[in-house]
C-alpha cells in the first residue's frame, strides 16, 4: 500500500524549466517519487515542450496536467501508479438534412431531435437542419405540431462526414397530436390538463354555416346550442358552455384571433380552428370574463415557404321550413268547430247555418301559405388567396353570402366579408403580422312585434312580444277571408259574421311593416413579437372592434275592407310610423405577452406573463317619426309630427395582469397553474379587482415503463381547480344615479323631470364561479379508438342579483348586490374511431353531455319557499330555489274530465278561474291536498335547460368519394306555449285539434274547444299556466349529411388545378321529435317563442376549387 | 396609461350629490314627484279600482284584482296589487329627496322655493292618501331612506297617518295660490289641495272617525274659494245637449277645463297609460266587463229608475237614459270609432275577451276621432266631485237642505236629467247622491272608496250576481300588505283576515 505521500493528491514544490516533455516528467517523477509508467516512443514525447513555471505546494494531479496540456497525451492512475496513454481522438460527424411536409415544400420550426443524446435542434426557414454528433448509429426523432412524429433510425455517422436526410413528415389527423389553440398560446392535445374541445376548418368544410354560431352544433360536449329563429341573418344564437352559470348574461367569452368579437360576423370559411375552453385551468388566463367558458377562433393564416394557392369555395341551393302547422282550411268545418268552440266557452255566434252554407262555396285561404315560401334560394362564394415565402405569409379571402328569407316579401340576408392576415418575420428576432375583418351585413326582417316606446325599451330586431308576425298572422288568422277583396284592396272579416279579426291581412303586413338592419364591422389586430434572448419572446397586440349598426323600422299605413259590403273596416298604421335606430360600439384591446421556454433534461418548463387592457364605448341613438303624409316618402324629417330622439351611451374599461406556468416532466407529469387579476370599471372602487387562480395536472400513465398494453396505448388523467369571474352586469352598478327622463306636462309642454333611478351599490364586487374538472383520455389501437370523459362542478356564487327593493323604497330599478348562488354538475363523455379498413376510410364519433343546473339561492337573507322570483310574467319564467334557472310554475294538469260524475269527485275546481269545470275541461292536481284548486296549488311544472345534449357523427370515405354525417339532439327541455297553438286563438286552428273532446270522442288527449283565453280551458294558456301548454322539445336532428367527390390528381395533373372536390349536402334534413307541428329549435325563454320561424332545412350543391 | 382608465361613470344620468345640491335643479326634481302621477295604479289607470267595486269587473291579467274581486283575496299578491302599494312609494320618496334638499345653494326666489315645498308636500300627502285607504297602517316617513332603513320600517297607525295628511295639506293649502304657479296648468292649487283634503274629511266623516261637520265646513269654504278661482261645472255649446256636456269635460280639446281641479296631465309626447287598448270597445284587451247592474243604474230620462219609469222601453232598453249611460259605457249596438271608421259593436258576439254586453267608453273613445293612447289628462278631482260632497255633508250635519239639493241638481241639470225629488228623508237623500256619484263618476276611480268608507261594499258588490263577483266583509276593505313585502321585512305586520 502506498503511503499518502505517494498519491497524485501530495501536495509538491517544483520548478519546471523550459525543457523537453520527456525531461520534466523524469524531474516529476523523482519529485514526487510517484511511479510513473509510459512509453515515450508510442507517445511522441520527444515532439512537446513545455513552458517553465515555479509550483509550490500544489497538488501532483496539477503539476502533471500542466505538463500535459496541449499534448494528447493523458493519464490514468491504476494499482501500480500513474500510467500515461494516448487521449482517443473524438471522431465527429455531422447530421444534416431537410424536413418536408407531403406536397414536398419545406416546414420550418420542425423539431429534430438524436434520441441517443438528446441533442436536438429545430428546422430553418428553409427547412434544414445541421446537429454535430460524435461517430456512431443515431435514431432521430422528428417532430411538428399537426404532423405524425417520425423516428428514422440507424443514421450512421462517419468521422468527419455529413450525413444527409431528407425527411418527410405526414400531417397527422389523429385528435392526440393536434395543436389546440388555447389562451395567449397554443399546445398539443397531450400536453392539456384542463378540458379544451375543439374543432377544426375539416369539420366545418362545406357546411352551409350562415351564422358562424352554427358550427358549434353537435361537435363539442358540454356546449349547449340553441338558435331560436330560423330568419335568415338573425338566428340570434345562444351559446352555452357547461350551463347556465349566471342570472345575468351567461354567454361564453368570444375570442377572434385573441380578440373579442361577435362571432357571427365571420366568414365561416375563413375559419382555421375553433377551440372552446370549458374548464378553470384552461379558461382562467381570461379570468373575469370566462367563467362561462371561452370560445376561441382562429382564422386561417397562410404558410411560409408555400406557393401561393387560389381557393374558390362555392354552394348554391334551397332552404325550406323544417316543419310548419297544418291547419283547417275548410270553411264548413272551420265555421262548425268556431261555432262549437264558441258555445264551450259561453259565447254567443252571430253568424247562421245560412253563413256556414254560403262560405262552403267560397275559396278559403291558408293564411301560413300567404307567409311562406315553399323554397328560398341560397348561395355562398368564397375566394381566398394564401401563400408565403420565406419571410412573408398572407391569407386573403372575399366572401359573399346571399340567403333568402323564408318570408314571402323582401327578407333576406347579405353578407360580404373581407379579410387579410399577413405575417411577416422582419429578423431573425423579429415578427410582425396583422389579422384585418371588415364585413357588412344586410338584413332585411320580418315584420315582428317590437315594443314602439321610445322611452321605454328602444326597438331591436329581437323577438318580443308576439314573436314573428307573419308566422303568427298564419296561425291566427280566418281562413274564410281572402287575402283581397273584389277589388284588389286588403280583405278582413266579413263585419256581419260578427267574428273578431284581431290581427292584420297578413299580406298588408308583409307588403308594409318591415326592418332593414345594416351592420358593419371592422375587426383588426396587429401584433409584434420580438425574441429577447432564445426561448424568450415578448408579444404585443392591438386589437380594434368597430361594429355600426343601422336598423330602420318602417310601418305604412294601410287600409283593410269588409269584402262582402266593401266598407273601409280599418286603417292600420295611419300616417305611417319610422322608428330609426343609430347603434355604434367601439373596443379597443392591447395587450402585452412574454413567454419563455426551456427544456432541462427530461424538465419542459414554459412561463407566460401578460397585461391586458381594453375599453369600450357604445352609443345609441332612436329617433320616432309619425304621421307622414304619403306611403311613398317615409323618411326622416318628412313626417308632420316633431321627431323624438333617445340617445343612450355608456362605457366599460378593463384591465387585467395574468400568467401561466406550465412543467412537463418527461412527458408523463404535466403540471399548469394560471392567475389572473382583473380589474373592471363596473365595479366600485371598494371592490373593483378580482383575482382568478387555477391549478391543473396531468398524468400520462401510458408513458411510463411499466405501462406496456398494447391494445391500450394511451390514458391520462387530468383534474383541474380554478376560480373564475364575471362581469357581464349593467354597466354603472355601482353608482347612484338620477336619470332626467321624468318628464311631465304643464299646459301642454313638456319639463324635464328628474328623480334617483337607481340606488348603486360601491360594494359591489366581483362574482365568483368556482370550477372542478376530472378527466380521462384513452386511446386503443393506435389511438384509432379515443375516448374521453370529464367530471364537472361549477359553483358561481355572490352572483350580482337584481334583488328586488322593498315597495316602499320607492325605487324599482333593483339595486344589484352579490347574492345569488348557481350550481352546474355533469359530466361529459367523447368517443372517436378512426380506421382505414381496405381502401375505406371509415369514421365515427359521439359526444355527450349531462348537466344538472340548479339555482342554490336568490337571496340569501330569504327562507326556503319564499326565495322565488318571477322573472318574466308573460313568458312563465321563475326562479326558485332548489331549481334550474327559468322553470315553468303554474298548474298541473291531471288529465280531461270525462263526466260530471269526475268532476264531483274531484276536488273544488270552480275557485280557480270562477267558472266551473264541464266535461272535456283539465282537472288539476291538488298539491297541497287541501280540497280546493287554487293558487296554492302551483308547483314547477316544466324545466327548460336540456340536461342532456349530444351528438354523433359518421364517416367514410372510398377512392375519391367521401361521406359524412352528423346528428345533434338535446334530451328533455320544456317550453311554454303560447295559446297561439291553441285552438282559436282568436282565429285559425290547427289541425290536431280535429281530435278535440267531445261527448262522442272523449279524447284524453286534447280537451274540448274554446276561443282565446276564454271560458275553462282558455284560462288555462296564458295567465293561470297550467301544464298542458309545457310541451317538451327534446329533438334529434340530422344536422347535416354531405357526399363529397375529390377528382383524382391524376386527372387534374395536366391542367392548372390542383385539388377539385365537389359536394352535395344537406342541413337539417329529418328531425325527431315529440313537439307537434313547431320546431324544436326556438326561444326558450319566451312565452311566444310559438311563432318563432323554425329552422331550416338547406340543400347545397357546392365546389371547392385550388389552383 | 391614465390613471383613471377604470373609473367610468355614467354619462346619460347624473349623480344625486350633484344633482340635488343645485337649486336650479328642484324645479326638475318637482317635475319628477308630478311624473309619478303617470304611473298606472297611482292615477292613470283609474277606472281600474272601478273593477273591483260593482260598476264592473276585470278579465285575466290582474289575476290578483280578479281573485280580489271574486272574494278570493290572498296575501301573496303578484301582478298589479303591489303596484298600489308600491307607486304610492315612488312619489313619496321622490317629494322627500326634494324636501331634504330643498334649502339647496342656487340662485332661486324664496317664493319658488315655498311653492315647490308646498306641492311637494301635498303630492306627498296625496300618496299617503292612496295608501291608507287601500291598505290601513302603512310606514310613514318623512326624509329620504336608503335600502337598509326601507327593510326595517313598521307600520304607522292609520289614524296618525290621516293626521299627518290633514296636517300636510292644510299646510301646503296656505301657501299655494288658486292660480298654478308659474300659470303651468297641471300644478297644484289651493283648491285642488283643499279638494283633496275635503275628500279626506268626508272618508274620515262617513267611517265616524271624524266630524262630518268640520268637512262640511271644509267644503263650503272650497267652493267659495274655487268658485272665486274661476271653478264650475263644463257645458258646450248651447248646454243644451247633455251628453255632450257632459263628455266635453274628458275631451282632449278641453284638457285642463274649469271643472278639473286636479288632472294627470298627459299629451301626445308624454303619453300616459293607453287607456282604449285596455278597455276600449275596440281595443286589442278590453280587459274589463262593465256590470249589467252598472248599466241598469242610470235612471230613465224622467229621472226614475228603470223599474218605475215610463219612459224605458225594454225593448230599447238604452234609450231615453241617463245621457251619462252613453257617454260612460259602450252598449250593444254602439258605434265606437277605430281610428277614423265606425263600425258597429254588436256586444259580447263582437269581442271574445268580454264577459258582459257591455264595455268602458269613458277615457277611451270618447275623442270621437281616435282611441286615447294615453294622450287624454285624467282627471283627478273634478268639480262635479265637489258638489256631490258637499251634497252629502251638508245632508248629514243639517239634512237635505236646499243648499244640499241645489248641490246634487247643478250636476243633474249638466245632463239634462230632472231634479231629485223633493221632500226626501235624510235617509233617502244620502242614497240620492250616492247613487249620483256612482252615475257621474262612473269609471273616475271613486266607486271602490265610496264602498268602502261607506260600508255598503257588502251590500252592493254582493248584490251583483254576475261573473262570481264576492265580496268578504271585515277583511276586503283593505288590501294585503304584499307578502313579498313581509317576507322581506319582518316588522311589517298583515291586515286582518289575511
Amino acid at each position: 500500500a502506498r503511503s499518502d505521500a505517494q498519491t497524485i493528491k501530495q501536495k509538491v514544490s517544483i520548478a519546471i524549466g523550459n525543457e523537453s516533455l520527456d525531461q520534466a516528467l523524469a524531474q516529476f517523477g523523482k519529485t514526487t517519487h510517484l511511479q510513473l509508467a509510459y512509453d515515450g516512443t508510442a507517445l511522441g514525447l520527444k515532439k512537446y515542450t513545455v513552458k517553465a513555471k515555479n509550483f509550490s505546494a500544489t497538488t501532483a494531479a496539477e503539476v502533471l496536467e500542466y505538463l500535459l496540456q496541449n499534448t494528447n497525451i493523458t493519464y490514468k492512475e491504476t494499482s501500480d501508479g500513474i500510467v500515461l496513454v494516448p487521449k482517443t481522438r473524438l471522431k465527429q460527424g455531422k447530421i444534416t438534412g431537410i424536413v418536408l411536409d407531403e406536397k414536398g415544400e419545406a416546414l420550418p420550426g420542425a423539431t429534430v431531435v438524436v434520441v441517443e443524446t438528446g441533442a436536438g435542434t429545430q428546422t430553418k426557414p428553409d427547412g434544414t437542419f445541421s446537429i454535430p454528433v460524435q461517430v456512431g448509429t443515431y435514431t432521430l426523432k422528428i417532430s411538428f405540431i399537426a404532423y405524425q412524429t417520425l423516428l428514422v433510425k440507424n443514421v450512421v455517422v462517419e468521422d468527419g462526414k455529413e450525413t444527409h436526410q431528407k425527411i418527410a413528415l405526414q400531417s397527422d389527423n389523429s385528435k392526440l397530436n393536434e395543436v389546440v389553440v388555447v389562451g395567449y398560446g397554443s399546445k398539443l392535445k397531450s400536453e392539456i390538463t384542463g378540458a379544451v374541445s375543439s374543432i377544426s376548418s375539416k369539420d366545418l368544410a362545406n357546411r352551409p354555416i350562415t351564422q358562424a354560431s352554427q358550427a358549434l352544433y353537435g361537435l363539442v360536449p358540454g356546449v349547449y346550442l340553441n338558435t331560436s329563429t330560423g330568419e335568415a341573418g338573425n338566428n340570434q344564437a345562444t351559446i352555452r358552455i357547461r350551463g347556465i352559470g349566471t342570472l345575468n348574461d351567461a354567454s361564453a367569452l368570444i375570442l377572434v384571433d385573441g380578440i373579442e368579437a361577435p362571432l357571427d360576423n365571420i366568414n365561416p370559411t375563413d375559419i382555421e380552428s375553433i377551440s372552446v375552453l370549458k374548464d378553470a385551468s384552461s379558461a382562467a388566463i381570461y379570468g373575469s370574463r370566462a367563467a362561462n367558458g371561452v370560445v376561441l377562433v382562429t382564422t386561417k393564416r397562410g404558410k411560409l415557404n408555400s406557393k401561393p394557392t387560389i381557393d374558390y369555395t362555392a354552394y348554391a341551393g334551397l332552404s325550406a321550413p323544417t316543419v310548419l302547422p297544418q291547419m283547417v282550411t275548410d270553411p264548413t268545418t272551420y265555421l262548425q268547430l268556431y261555432r262549437e268552440a264558441a258555445l264551450n266557452s259561453g259565447t254567443k255566434v252571430a253568424f247562421t247555418d245560412a253563413d256556414i252554407a254560403r262560405y262552403a262555396s267560397q275559396p278559403s285561404t291558408n293564411w301560413l301559405d300567404v307567409a311562406f315560401k315553399k323554397t328560398a334560394p341560397i348561395q355562398q362564394h368564397t375566394i381566398a388567396v394564401r401563400g408565403g415565402s420565406t419571410n412573408t405569409t398572407y391569407s386573403l379571402s372575399l366572401g359573399y353570402l346571399k340567403q333568402d328569407g323564408i318570408i314571402k316579401g323582401n327578407q333576406d340576408y347579405n353578407a360580404y366579408n373581407i379579410r387579410s392576415n399577413i405575417d411577416n418575420t422582419i429578423s431573425k428576432k423579429l415578427k410582425v403580422g396583422s389579422s384585418i375583418a371588415y364585413s357588412y351585413g344586410l338584413t332585411n326582417l320580418t315584420p315582428k312585434d317590437v315594443a314602439t316606446q321610445i322611452a321605454g325599451n328602444a326597438i331591436d330586431n329581437t323577438l318580443t312580444g308576439k314573436g314573428n308576425l307573419a308566422f303568427e298572422g298564419g296561425l291566427m288568422q280566418h281562413p274564410i277571408v281572402p287575402v283581397y277583396d273584389g277589388l284588389g284592396r286588403y280583405a278582413t272579416l266579413e263585419q256581419a259574421l260578427g267574428l273578431t279579426s284581431s290581427r292584420n291581412n297578413e299580406q298588408a303586413i308583409l307588403n308594409n311593416e318591415y326592418a332593414v338592419q345594416k351592420d358593419n364591422r371592422l375587426l383588426g389586430n396587429v401584433y409584434a413579437e420580438y425574441e429577447i434572448i432564445k426561448d424568450l419572446k415578448v408579444k404585443g397586440t392591438v386589437g380594434y372592434n368597430y361594429q355600426q349598426m343601422g336598423y330602420v323600422d318602417t310601418r305604412k299605413e294601410f287600409s283593410q275592407y269588409d269584402p262582402v259590403s266593401g266598407a273601409l273596416v280599418s286603417t292600420v298604421f295611419p300616417g305611417s310610423q319610422l322608428y330609426d335606430i343609430q347603434r355604434n360600439s367601439q373596443n379597443v384591446t392591447a395587450f402585452l405577452q412574454s413567454t419563455y421556454e426551456k427544456q432541462v433534461g427530461l424538465h419542459n418548463f414554459k412561463a407566460l406573463i401578460g397585461y391586458n387592457q381594453e375599453s369600450s364605448v357604445q352609443k345609441q341613438n332612436t329617433v320616432e317619426q309619425l304621421n307622414f303624409g304619403s306611403t311613398d316618402l317615409i323618411t326622416l324629417g318628412s313626417g308632420a309630427t316633431t321627431p323624438v330622439a333617445l340617445t343612450t351611451q355608456g362605457e366599460w374599461a378593463l384591465r387585467s395582469f395574468f400568467g401561466r406556468f406550465d412543467y412537463n416532466f418527461d412527458n408523463k407529469y404535466l403540471f399548469e397553474f394560471n392567475f389572473r387579476r382583473d380589474g373592471s370599471s363596473r365595479f366600485g372602487a371598494n371592490n373593483r379587482y378580482g383575482n382568478f387562480p387555477s391549478v391543473s395536472g396531468g398524468w400520462l400513465i401510458s408513458n411510463e415503463k411499466f405501462w406496456d398494453v398494447k391494445f391500450f396505448d394511451l390514458l391520462k388523467l387530468r383534474a383541474s381547480w380554478g376560480k373564475l369571474g364575471n362581469q357581464n352586469t349593467a354597466l354603472y352598478p355601482f353608482a347612484s344615479q338620477v336619470a332626467l327622463t321624468s318628464n311631465y306636462s304643464f299646459n301642454n309642454n313638456i319639463n324635464t323631470g328628474g328623480a334617483i333611478s337607481v340606488l348603486g351599490n360601491p360594494d359591489l364586487k366581483w362574482e365568483q364561479t368556482t370550477s372542478t374538472d376530472i378527466g380521462i383520455d384513452m386511446g386503443f389501437f393506435k389511438s384509432k379508438l379515443t375516448v374521453s370523459g370529464d367530471y364537472f362542478i361549477k359553483n358561481t356564487t355572490g352572483i350580482l342579483t337584481q334583488i328586488t327593493n322593498p315597495l316602499t323604497l320607492g325605487i324599482t330599478n333593483p339595486t344589484i348586490v352579490n347574492a345569488a348562488a348557481v350550481q352546474n354538475k355533469g359530466w361529459e363523455a367523447d368517443v372517436n374511431y378512426q380506421d382505414k379498413i381496405g381502401k375505406v376510410s371509415i369514421g365515427a364519433g359521439f359526444n355527450f353531455t349531462y348537466v344538472n343546473n340548479v339555482v342554490k339561492s336568490i337571496n340569501p337573507s330569504l327562507s326556503g319557499a319564499a326565495d322565488q322570483v318571477e322573472l318574466d310574467h308573460s313568458a312563465d319564467s321563475w326562479l326558485i330555489r332548489g331549481q334550474p334557472i327559468g322553470v315553468i310554475y303554474g298548474y298541473q294538469v291531471q288529465g280531461i274530465f270525462q263526466n260530471a260524475a269526475e268532476i264531483a269527485a274531484a276536488p273544488n275546481h270552480s275557485k280557480l278561474f270562477g267558472v266551473a269545470p264541464q266535461p272535456g275541461d283539465f282537472r288539476i292536481a291538488d298539491i297541497n291536498g287541501d280540497g280546493v284548486i287554487d293558487s296554492k296549488d302551483r308547483t314547477v311544472i316544466g324545466n327548460r335547460q336540456p340536461k342532456l345534449l349530444y351528438g354523433f357523427n359518421f364517416k367514410a370515405g372510398y377512392k375519391g368519394f367521401d361521406f359524412s354525417a352528423l346528428f345533434q339532439g338535446i334530451g328533455h327541455a320544456d317550453i311554454y306555449l303560447s295559446r297561439s297553438v291553441g285552438p282559436f286563438p282568436f282565429a285559425g286552428i290547427r289541425s290536431v285539434w280535429l281530435n278535440r273532446w267531445t261527448p262522442e270522442n272523449p279524447s284524453t288527449t286534447y280537451p274540448r274547444l274554446w276561443i282565446d283565453r276564454n271560458g275553462y280551458n282558455g284560462s288555462t294558456i296564458e295567465i293561470n299556466n297550467a301544464s298542458y301548454w309545457v310541451q317538451n322539445r327534446a329533438y334529434l336532428r340530422l344536422k347535416n349529411v354531405q357526399l363529397a367527390y375529390t377528382i383524382p390528381k391524376s386527372v387534374l395533373s395536366k391542367t392548372f388545378i390542383q385539388n377539385l372536390r365537389v359536394y352535395v349536402n344537406a342541413q337539417n334534413l329529418l328531425t325527431f321529435t315529440p313537439l307537434k307541428d313547431f320546431d324544436p329549435e326556438r326561444q326558450d325563454q319566451t312565452q311566444y317563442g310559438t311563432s318563432s320561424l323554425p329552422q331550416l332545412k338547406i340543400f347545397t350543391a357546392g365546389l371547392n376549387l385550388t389552383f | 396609461c391614465k390613471k383613471d382608465f377604470l373609473t367610468r361613470l355614467p354619462q346619460d344620468t347624473l349623480s344625486p350629490d350633484n344633482f340635488y345640491n343645485n337649486a336650479a335643479n328642484l324645479k326638475i326634481g318637482l317635475t319628477g314627484v308630478y311624473n309619478t302621477l303617470q304611473n298606472a295604479q297611482l292615477f292613470d289607470k283609474i277606472p281600474e279600482l272601478d273593477a273591483i267595486s260593482d260598476n264592473s269587473m276585470l278579465f285575466k291579467y290582474e289575476t290578483d284584482l280578479i281573485a280580489f274581486s271574486q272574494g278570493n283575496a290572498y296575501a301573496n299578491i303578484t301582478n298589479t296589487m303591489p303596484n298600489y302599494y308600491g307607486q304610492p312609494y315612488i312619489l313619496i320618496q321622490r317629494a322627500n329627496e326634494l324636501l331634504d334638499n330643498i334649502n339647496a345653494p342656487g340662485n332661486i326666489t324664496q317664493a319658488d322655493r315655498n311653492d315647490y315645498q308646498a306641492e311637494a308636500r301635498a303630492l306627498r300627502a296625496i300618496a299617503y292618501m292612496r295608501l291608507v285607504y287601500l291598505f290601513g297602517d302603512v310606514p310613514l316617513y318623512t326624509t329620504f331612506i336608503d335600502k337598509a332603513t326601507s327593510l326595517t320600517l313598521t307600520r304607522t297607525l292609520r289614524d296618525k297617518v290621516i293626521a299627518f295628511i290633514v296636517t300636510e295639506l292644510q299646510a301646503s293649502a296656505a301657501v299655494l295660490g288658486t292660480k298654478p304657479y308659474n300659470n303651468e296648468k297641471g300644478r297644484l292649487t289651493k283648491q285642488a289641495v283643499l279638494g283633496m283634503l275635503c275628500k279626506v274629511l268626508v272618508y274620515e266623516a262617513r267611517m265616524g272617525k271624524r266630524p262630518w261637520v268640520e268637512a262640511q265646513t271644509a267644503l263650503a269654504q272650497l267652493m267659495t274659494t274655487a268658485q272665486g278661482a274661476g271653478v264650475d261645472l263644463l257645458t258646450t255649446g248651447t248646454g243644451a245637449n247633455g251628453q255632450a256636456n257632459y263628455e266635453a269635460v274628458f275631451l282632449l280639446a278641453n284638457a285642463d277645463n274649469k271643472e278639473v281641479l286636479f288632472a294627470v296631465k298627459n299629451n301626445d309626447l308624454n303619453r300616459g297609460v293607453d287607456l282604449s287598448t285596455f278597455y276600449g270597445a275596440g281595443g286589442g284587451n278590453l280587459s274589463v266587463s262593465v256590470h249589467t247592474n252598472f248599466v241598469n243604474d242610470f235612471y230613465g230620462t224622467d229621472g226614475l229608475p228603470i223599474a218605475t219609469s215610463s219612459v224605458y222601453n225594454p225593448a230599447s232598453p238604452y234609450t231615453n237614459r241617463d245621457p251619462r249611460l252613453k257617454a260612460t259605457v259602450t252598449v250593444p249596438g254602439d258605434v265606437y270609432s277605430n281610428n277614423a271608421t265606425l263600425v258597429p259593436f254588436n256586444g259580447r258576439i263582437t269581442k271574445g275577451t268580454l264577459q258582459t254586453d257591455f264595455a268602458i267608453k269613458k277615457y277611451t273613445t270618447l275623442d270621437g276621432t281616435k282611441f286615447n293612447q294615453g294622450q287624454l289628462d285624467v282627471i283627478i278631482l273634478r268639480y262635479a266631485d265637489i258638489l256631490l260632497l258637499f251634497a252629502e255633508a251638508e245632508n248629514e250635519v243639517n239634512g237635505p237642505t236646499t243648499a244640499a239639493y241645489n248641490a246634487i241638481n247643478r250636476v243633474r241639470a249638466r245632463v239634462n236629467m230632472p231634479n231629485v225629488k223633493t221632500g226626501l228623508t235624510q235617509t233617502d237623500f244620502r242614497n240620492e247622491v250616492i247613487h249620483e256619484r256612482r252615475v257621474e263618476l262612473g269609471f273616475e276611480g271613486q266607486r271602490w272608496f265610496d264602498l268602502v268608507t261607506l260600508g255598503i261594499a257588502n251590500q252592493k258588490i254582493n248584490a251583483i250576481n254576475e261573473l262570481g263577483r264576492k265580496f268578504v266583509p271585515n277583511k276586503q276593505e283593505l288590501f294585503p300588505i304584499p307578502q313579498s313585502e313581509i317576507n322581506l321585512n319582518a316588522n311589517l305586520t298583515q291586515n286582518q283576515g289575511y
